[in-house]
């Protein structure tokens, strides 16, 4: 198990620190969102689990191994993908991945060659880093984070920035890890990726853990909503909506947010009592709004 | 050891470390040129006149000698009279009046000024004894248009016996080489009295008339070898126009050689150890606090290795290119001064030079790790840089003072040289002229070195002490506070 032993991180004691008493754990086979807004203390909390940040306070342990005394053994079982992989721009890809096989030691030269081809790098292998776009920068920092056939990835922001190709790459690649039985802790802010691929979430905001949920307790937290343009508006159609959520009102539009909310059930009701829909939108809240209300509701 | 290769490969194919690297072994052979250093040389048909000079602040001194034989194995041989005809030159060869001399076969000048220097060359023509000119060398002095205050002193200094020849004094107050009314020379030679103090009393050569003169007087003295001898010159009203003292040394072929040997070392030293210190800093950089600064190093902090290793894998890399790169400049250095003064160099000088590049390459690869976790900016790095080799330096003064209070200096600091050797330069560069010094065994002005050892423990704890502290202090840094 990969679990985060109170940590708290500082980078500069005349600022708040970046994280604060942050507590995790991962298991094999699990995968956790961390979810929060920028600067939450994502990052921050990755770097420091794969002993690339010292915590001022608290210890990461890694199957018994901790990062701070036994950085080692703790890193050869971690695999860290950062959302913006940097290495030597000049440097060409394949000596970037002998490089890094020679550091880590215990790597066989074939196993650099042979996660090339796996993900699709092959023909990359004299192009040098700068020359990467996006996409296969992140590739490569997979490549590299995969050298040592670690048990758990930590993943920061693995989706932001890439084309649909990709996306279903990686998509496919951390459900795949997930069924060899690797733990990963995936840093997001995208709602929809953090609730298809994570067993459960955490959620951090100013550098401390909310709260920890499952999948389905997060759905269940999502808040849709429904806008209507109706003919008229009257105190009877505000009652009306109120039985589905809060309402919000604006001329002759609606708007009614909720847990469960069905809009073919909000527009059933309306024209039974005579309404007449002009216009039905749905949707559902984002992360960041999910984020304002758990803030609005912390504080 | 793959690591440590890989790391070595990573920072020599670094095009900044390949420049610096080259610029280093080119510094070796070049070093005469790049500090203004210039050997004459002279031939004629009765055999090689060599004229060396080396220069310092405000003096250019000449080390003049005529030999037949080989630089190597130098001979002054009975009846071969020849003259070195020593004046100052517009430029063109042409003579400015009163200034043209005959200084004879061997000896050595000074040239000083009180002012600013003068637009003017100096001529070396040997001659027979019938002003047959047997080889010229013109050599240029890159100065203002002023002879103001030009002032210099040229002494004939046959093998073991002293000023047995005329003493020429040169005083130049203008462009026509007038000596102003009035100027006038005086000498001491300074004596130990038997209550342990030393006198000099000053003796009166009369008035300075012409810009070349001879004084009759001097030719009756008659000094040891290493006897000193001061000159004064005094202006009209009786100011101060210039004073020099001389240390006569034993003046036989080969000592010469070996000043002048000492003089190409010298030279060439003063580029190294600037060079050498900027490659350390440089090699440094590329191996460790590029890598720091813009991230780089975060890949590898994330594999299974511990941070002090990973420090010391980059440290060990970078200093072995630092060192490799030192001890090949230095051995092309020293075969350069063989070659061009074709002297046998000592055998302590191949160990000692190499070996105090190799300490101040270390001392500034650490400092260069230390000062990346000083900053987060590469473009301050340098500034940072400069700034803790002042702060050392700072540092360097308080503890020679210390161990003096506890009488537990290295070495005796009666000597001007041993002083400016420890007082006076930052840390690396005192441990540097300290070790290469000692090994050297003598720095071409005197005393050796050698003899001013008094505590060799301390010394080594010490030179070890500024090479091994930035590295501790880095490691510090990255193995707690990261």
């Amino acid at each position: 198990m990969l679990e985060f032993r109170g940590i708290t991180k500082h980078y500069s004691w005349r600022q708040e620190p970046a994280i604060t008493d942050v507590t995790l754990s991962v298991s094999p086979g699990e995968v956790l969102g961390l979810v929060g807004l920028n600067g939450a203390g994502k990052t921050t909390s990755l770097r420091v689990a794969c002993g690339v940040a010292l915590a001022t306070n608290g210890d990461v342990e890694v199957d018994g191994f901790s990062i701070l005394r036994r950085k080692a053994e703790a890193s050869r079982l971690i695999g860290w993908v950062p959302e913006q992989p940097v290495h030597d721009a000049s440097a060409r890809v394949a000596s970037l991945v002998h490089y890094y096989s020679d550091i880590a030691g215990g790597v066989l030269p074939a196993r650099g060659e042979e996660l090339l081809r796996e993900w699709g790098m092959e023909e990359f292998r004299r192009k040098r880093f700068r020359e990467l776009s996006l996409g296969y920068k992140r590739r490569l920092a997979v490549v590299v984070a995969s050298l040592t056939g670690p048990r758990y990835f930590l993943l920061d922001e693995p989706f932001n920035g890439l084309d649909p190709v990709a996306m279903v790459q990686f998509r496919k690649w951390i459900v795949t890890a997930k069924e060899e039985g690797r733990g990963i802790i995936l840093s997001s802010h995208v709602l929809r990726e953090v609730q298809s691929l994570c067993d459960r979430i955490a959620v951090i905001h100013h550098g401390r853990i909310l709260s920890t949920m499952t999948a389905a307790e997060l759905a269940t937290s999502v808040h849709k909503e429904v806008t209507v343009v109706l003919d008229r508006v009257d105190p009877g159609a505000r009652t009306l909506l109120e039985k589905f959520g809060t309402v919000t009102l604006a001329g002759n539009t609606i708007t009614v947010r909720g847990r469960e909310i069905n809009p073919g059930t909000v527009s059933a009701s309306l024209m039974k009592a005579g309404y007449i829909v002009q216009r039905l939108t749905s949707g559902e809240s984002d992360l960041e709004e999910q984020f304002l209300r758990l803030v609005g509701e912390t504080s | 050891m793959r690591p440590l290769l890989r790391d070595i490969i990573r920072v020599v194919r670094h095009p900044a470390v390949v420049l610096v690297l080259v610029l280093l072994a080119l510094s070796g052979a070049s070093a005469f040129q790049l500090t203004g250093s210039t050997v004459v040389q002279l031939t004629s048909p009765v055999g090689t006149y060599a004229a060396i000079s080396y220069n310092y602040s405000n003096a250019y001194h000449f080390n003049i000698l005529t030999y037949t034989g080989t630089p190597s194995s130098p001979e002054v041989v009975a009846g071969a009279s020849v003259d070195l005809e020593f004046y100052l030159s517009n430029g063109t060869g042409q003579s400015l009046g009163g200034v043209r001399g005959v200084t004879g076969s061997q000896g050595f000048l000074t040239l000083a000024w009180n002012s600013a220097p003068c637009q003017c060359d100096v001529q070396f023509n040997v001659t027979t004894p019938n002003s047959e000119l047997l080889g010229t060398s013109l050599m240029k002095f890159p100065a203002p248009q002023d002879l103001t205050g030009l002032f210099g002193v040229i002494s004939t200094v046959p093998t073991g016996v002293f000023l047995s020849k005329p003493l020429f004094v040169v005083a130049f107050v203008d462009s026509s080489g007038k000596v102003p009314a009035g100027t006038s020379l005086s000498y001491c030679i300074p004596t130990a009295e038997a209550n342990g103090t030393v006198s000099c009393p000053v003796q009166d050569l009369g008035p300075v008339t012409s810009g070349l003169q001879a004084f009759p007087t001097l030719q009756s003295l008659s000094l040891s070898d290493s006897q000193n001898m001061q000159f004064n010159l005094t202006g009209p009203g009786g100011v101060s126009l210039y004073t020099e003292q001389f240390q006569y040394g034993n003046l036989d072929p080969k000592n010469v050689m070996e000043t002048l040997t000492a003089a190409g070392l010298t030279a060439g030293v003063q580029t190294m150890s600037f060079l050498v210190a900027f490659a350390g800093a440089m090699i440094g950089y590329v191996g460790y606090a590029r890598d720091r600064l813009n991230g780089t190093l975060e890949p590898v902090l994330a594999l299974p290795i511990t941070r002090s290793r990973l420090l010391l894998t980059r440290y060990a890399s970078a200093v072995l290119i630092s060192v490799s790169g030192s001890i090949i400049a230095a051995t092309i250095l020293l075969f350069t001064v063989a070659h061009i003064q074709g002297d046998n160099l000592p055998a302590p000088l191949w160990l000692g030079l190499p070996t105090a590049f190799a300490l101040e390459g270390a001392a500034f690869v650490g400092l260069s790790f230390f000062a990346a976790h000083l900053t987060k900016s590469s473009t301050l790095l340098l500034v940072v840089l400069i700034l803790l080799t002042a702060a050392m330096t700072l540092l360097w003064v308080p503890v020679v003072s210390v161990l003096a209070q506890l009488g537990r200096l290295p070495v005796d600091l009666s000597t001007p040289a041993t002083q400016s050797a420890v007082a006076g330069w930052s840390p690396a560069q005192s441990s540097i002229s300290i070790v290469g010094l000692i090994v050297l065994n003598y720095n071409g002005e005197g005393p050796y070195l050698l003899p001013a050892i008094t505590n060799v423990g301390v010394l080594a704890a010490l030179v070890l002490a500024w090479v091994a502290i930035p590295i501790a202090l880095a490691w510090l840094l990255f193995r707690f506070r990261d």
